[in-house]
């Protein structure tokens, strides 16, 4: 079974972005709730569509900012890097060892190679190079470009930095989310990164 | 959060590659995209692809991309000049700065170790507030607006209503070289704490007594020296500055045949690396020291001409006072027998000038250290190697302000003005000084007004250790904690800058136990770069740049003695949004305002530094490239001390008959500073002490117990060295034991538990015993047993209470050419707090903050990656211990007694079998 290409996956990758990087703000409340999104997420998380009926109040949002500093930013549960999860599947020690090193290095290598600048003001500002919403949002852009399953340094990218060891941390993210949209969101990433992505037909 | 919400999805295959297209096409026609890149207007060309692509297969440090930039370390205190290779924006390699006269271009493992500082995956990157209980783990992320103006809000009324000393600034590792002490400066509070009294205030007070404030740290000249004589120090391996030493004392030894003895109590790098080494009881250095005194002078091998001239105490008199440390006594205290003792002091004092004594918190964190390391600084005075080559040698000071002891004519370098004022001392009179307590206010009413000019309340500068901050303020940090649980100060907003104190103070429960309280803290504002014990109790906190994104000045001693600074710039901009400390500050200044804005005029913090450095005799573009500066045709810092007082200086002076100080005169006529000393027809500007001679004989420990209390015949009051036995040393029983503790090579302290690569090397802690220790006791290695450890007996904190402080659990590993007394355990490890690696699988023994283990974080998941964790079947990561040390305040000087624990040792039954149990599993 092969992998879908590229242009397929982006909207996944950009969506997934999204939510890495910042927490949910009105907007992307709206659009994940919204249907046809908020039944198709529901698949990958049912009873997504029941918690998604509520309002987007202060109380929800501040429940799901406290989640995404749980999982992403105080220590221990989904720290959002390549250097964390990418490299778990690469079996030779050394490769990995290298791999890890050299993720960072990677992604500047492919920004320069592609024509694709990294905005320091971001939400996150100056996100880490290995940032999983980076390798994302560069994946995306990248994808959406004319002639782009043509691209030989794209296809690096990809086989390099969207491979299988994204899986892992679709899985800490389904095990350890509290809130549906990121559990969902825990089942898009594991889905990416399954070598058959995304799932059976 | 309902129980829907905690519902597990459903397991993997559910979704659908039919799903996932639909969610595209949802997607692509609902949701704009992230907006987290953008296309270069202009595409790359093929070349350009082509590296790119050459790069990716390659993977590798690509020296004609990278960018070498010249930095200063912080991986510890040391600060060696190192260079970074920039690619891409990343720090990629660290390598040691061929220009820094220091560390003569070597680094540690610990400067690459700043990588994973700043780069490790759980690294604070965000501002952040607690949205659940205090220690609690929850946490949101918010805008630096919003928590600068939460911060500014609660401290605003602070300073409006006039009790700003209400704001507590409590830091740990602060090399911004004064830039907090604007801050609370200009914010008006005297309180800006430190943990230098849990490092090595103990150690310095003996050299600010003996050679002055500017002395607080010594500068052997390792280079030259041909004996050097160590009474506990592991410079090799953990000591500020240890760098600078090793290679020197390396060299001397390979080049030279020098020859370096260590005293220890257990054998550290640097006893490996000695000629000889010999395993003593703990806090017996000084008496070692002392019988090779007596035998120096009884032997007649002192030099007699620089004693006469230089030191406070009279010859005759001192060789009275240690004729009873003899080296038969001397044997009976320490273990090292009589004849080698004898046979070492001659070998010393026949290397002289060229030999020195090193000492540092081994000898020093003793309740005998501050008059022991009195004792062992005496050797060099008594031999005559003070500011000679190859011997004990003081250098010129880092600052270079006008005005301070060291060469003449060095450029001045200070910070920008406009500066704050300095808060105003609490004396008799004042609104602070009627908050104190009836009996702390009687004690600072009969201070001498010199005290009274300096004292300003019982955290910054507590009544009962005057010595803590006679010379400057090195506060006593341990009794923070205890200080604020009993009312002493009030506090409204506490700010902990890169402090481990819930982690690492002794009796740390105890800070835990206030850091939670909301009584007594109210407001806890953490700034750090890591998620440790600390932050976790903080209600904001705020991401600082590592020491790789970020400016500082920086000045230090050298042992290579030719004066020099250097410069910490970024290599590159701070990742996600953490900011340079001084730029948190300067914008709660502005944001607090009320005249605060004024002292932080700068937009770029380059410009800030800039003007520090604009007196240098170098263009700010050359000092970037390379780093440091020196000026190669200064003469070495011999000697400082004969250096004749210029004649236009003597023009405008007064020199005191009695005792020979030639004092400046002011435009009235009044005697101001001291610049100098007459010695027969000479004026030679001496030592920046009081007599301008070495204090050996110091008046000022019988005046600082006076007036705390301390009894005159306590041997703390001495005003001359002595040495004394550790009280609660005395009639150990067989199962007592001296708990020690140390540091290793790769980590920081506590700090580094985050570093990946530093953590794959020592990630946890044992018990360590001599073989000897381990057949008494019965137990092997691997063997778990525990140890309560005893408050102590001497005039400090608690002493002589029945309950031990606490009991610590770990296994044992038997370490050859231990002193038999001694059980060392290093205190780095055991977190439960500071991200994934550093937990690993938390010890047994490790605890939350105090009535909080409820709210604790959930225990996260491990990586597979940390494969020490228990979890893995590793040895896990340690036991944390600094809870069941007890606060062990020295008298008069507040250094903590870290090295005088005395614990039982029991074993843990069962362990052997549960042990052979998990080795079989490891071998399964």
């Amino acid at each position: 079974m092969t992998r879908l290409p590229l242009a397929e996956r982006a909207p996944v990758y950009d969506f997934a972005a999204r939510l890495l990087a910042s927490e949910v703000d009105a907007a992307t409340w709206s659009a994940f709730t919204t249907e046809p999104l908020r039944s198709i997420l529901d698949k990958a998380r049912p009873g997504f569509a029941r918690w998604a009926e509520g309002e987007f109040d202060a109380a929800r949002r501040a429940a799901l900012d406290e989640e995404f500093a749980r999982l992403f930013l105080v220590p221990g549960l989904v720290p959002p890097l390549a250097a964390r999860w990418l490299v778990e599947t690469i079996g030779d020690e050394a490769a990995r060892e290298a791999t890890r090193a050299e993720v960072a290095n990677i992604v500047a290598l492919a920004c320069e190679g592609l024509g694709i600048d990294a905005k320091p003001d971001g939400p996150g500002g100056r996100l880490p190079p290995d940032h999983a919403a980076l390798i994302f949002a560069i994946a995306a852009e990248a994808a959406r470009r004319p002639h782009a399953e043509q691209d030989v340094l794209l296809a690096r990218f990809d086989e390099t930095l969207l491979g299988p060891g994204w899986a892992a941390m679709g899985d800490a993210l389904v095990e350890h989310a509290r809130q549906p949209i990121y559990a969902a969101l825990g089942v898009l990433i594991r889905e990416l990164g399954e070598p058959e992505a995304a799932g059976p037909r | 959060m309902s129980s829907d919400e905690r519902d597990r999805p459903e397991a993997k295959g559910a979704f659908t590659r039919r799903d996932f297209l639909a969610l595209g096409a949802a997607l692509g026609a609902t949701v704009a995209t992230s907006g987290l890149v953008g296309c270069n207007a202009i595409r790359p060309d093929a070349a350009t692809r082509d590296r790119a692509l050459e790069g990716m297969e390659k993977l590798a440090l690509d020296y004609r991309r990278a960018r070498a930039v010249p930095t200063v370390c912080f991986g510890c205190t040391t600060h060696c000049g190192i260079v970074g290779w920039v690619q891409d924006g990343r720090v990629r390699l660290i390598e040691g700065n061929p220009l820094d006269p220091n560390t003569q271009g070597t680094i540690c493992s610990k400067a690459n170790g700043m990588i994973q500082a700043t780069e490790q995956p759980e690294r604070l990157l965000h501002p952040m507030r607690r949205v659940g209980p205090r220690g609690s783990g929850r946490w949101k992320r918010i805008s630096w607006d919003e928590a600068l103006d939460e911060i500014a809000d609660r401290m605003r009324p602070l300073r409006e209503n006039g009790t700003p000393e209400r704001f507590v600034f409590h830091y740990g590792r602060d090399k911004t070289k004064g830039f907090s002490k604007r801050f609370t400066d200009a914010f008006g509070t005297p309180h800006r704490l430190n943990r230098r009294s849990i490092c090595s205030s103990n150690r310095r007070v003996p050299l600010m007594s003996f050679y002055g404030r500017e002395f607080e740290w010594e500068t052997q000249d390792l280079e030259h020296t041909r004996f050097a004589i160590n009474f506990g120090s592991n410079f090799m391996e953990a000591h500020q500055g240890g760098l600078f030493m090793r290679k020197r004392m390396m060299d001397a030894r390979v080049d030279n045949g020098a020859k370096l003895v260590t005293f220890e109590v257990r054998p550290t790098a640097t006893a490996s690396c000695s000629d000889e080494y010999y395993p003593i009881q703990p806090a017996s250095d000084s008496a070692i020291a002392f019988a090779m005194a007596n035998v120096i002078v009884s032997e007649g091998l002192e030099d007699r001409a620089f004693w006469d001239r230089w030191s406070t105490w009279d010859f005759d008199e001192m060789k009275a006072a240690i004729a009873e440390y003899t080296p038969e006594f001397a044997e009976r205290e320490s273990g090292v027998p009589a004849e080698t003792i004898r046979r070492l002091a001659i070998e010393f004092a026949e290397a002289a000038p060229a030999c020195c004594t090193i000492s540092n918190r081994g000898s020093a964190k003793h309740y005998n250290g501050v008059q022991g390391d009195r004792g062992i600084r005496m050797l060099d005075v008594l031999v005559g190697s003070v500011g000679k080559p190859g011997g004990f040698c003081l250098s010129s000071l880092r600052g270079w302000k006008k005005g301070r002891y060291g060469q003449d004519g060095l450029p001045s370098l200070d910070a920008p003005s406009p500066r704050p004022p300095k808060p105003k001392p609490w004396k008799p009179g004042t609104r602070e000084f009627a908050s104190l307590s009836p009996e702390v206010q009687e004690r600072v009413r009969n201070f001498p007004p010199a005290w009274q000019n300096k004292y300003f309340g019982e955290l910054a500068t507590p009544s009962e250790f005057p010595l803590s901050w006679h010379w400057y303020s090195m506060r006593v940090g341990q009794l923070v904690a205890p200080y604020i649980k009993e009312g002493r100060q009030k506090v409204d907003v506490y700010m902990s800058y890169t402090l481990g104190a819930a982690f690492g103070m002794p009796e740390a429960n105890l800070t835990r136990e206030v850091m939670a309280d909301e009584s007594l803290i109210p407001f806890h504002v953490a700034i750090d770069v890591a998620f440790g014990e600390q932050a976790a109790l903080a209600d904001i906190i705020l991401p600082e740049a590592t020491a790789l994104e970020r400016w500082d000045a920086h000045g230090t001693n050298n042992y290579g003695l030719r004066p020099y600074v250097g410069l910490r710039q970024p290599l590159t901009e701070p990742l996600g949004e953490a900011r340079p400390a001084q730029i948190i500050w300067r914008d709660l200044a502005r944001r607090i305002g009320g005249g605060m804005e004024a002292f932080f005029d700068f937009e770029e913090l380059e410009d800030y530094y800039r003007a520090w450095h604009a007196n240098l005799p170098v263009d700010w573009e050359t000092f970037k490239r390379e780093g440091i500066w020196q000026d190669p045709d200064r003469p070495l810092d011999y000697e400082l001390y004969e250096r004749p007082v210029p004649e236009t200086e003597l023009a405008k002076s007064e020199t005191d008959a009695e005792t020979g100080v030639i004092y400046a005169l002011d435009d009235t006529g009044q005697r101001g500073k001291a610049i100098g000393i007459r010695i027969g027809d000479e004026a030679v500007r001496g030592f920046p002490t009081p007599t301008r001679r070495i204090a050996i004989k110091d008046p000022i420990f019988p005046l600082a117990a006076k007036h705390t209390g301390l009894p005159l015949d306590d041997p703390n009051a001495s005003d001359v060295p002595l040495y004394f036995r550790v009280p609660e040393h005395e009639n150990l029983d067989d199962d007592q034991f001296v708990l020690t503790t140390f540091k290793w090579n790769v980590h920081t302290q506590g700090r580094s538990a985050d570093w990946k690569y530093a953590a794959e090397i020592v990630h946890t802690n044992h018990a360590m015993m001599s073989p000897d220790t381990a057949v008494r006791l019965g137990v092997a290695t691997g063997d778990e047993i525990e140890n309560p450890v005893a408050r102590p007996l001497g005039r400090v904190y608690r002493a002589g209470e029945d309950e031990p402080v606490g009991t610590v659990r770990n296994r044992v590993r038997i370490v050859p050419g231990m002193h038999p007394r001694v059980i060392a355990q290093a205190h780095h490890a055991g977190h439960w707090e500071h991200g994934t690696v550093a937990k690993g699988a938390t010890g047994g023994d490790s605890v939350g903050a105090a009535g909080m283990a409820e709210g604790l974080p959930d225990r996260k998941a491990l990586s597979d990656e940390v494969w020490w964790s228990r979890a893995n079947g590793g040895p896990g990561s340690g036991v944390a211990i600094n809870h069941v040390y007890p606060i062990n305040a020295q008298p008069l000087v507040g250094g903590q007694n870290w090295y005088d624990n005395v614990c039982r040792v029991r074993r843990v039954e069962a362990t052997r079998d549960a042990r052979a149990s998990s080795a079989s599993r490891v071998g399964a």
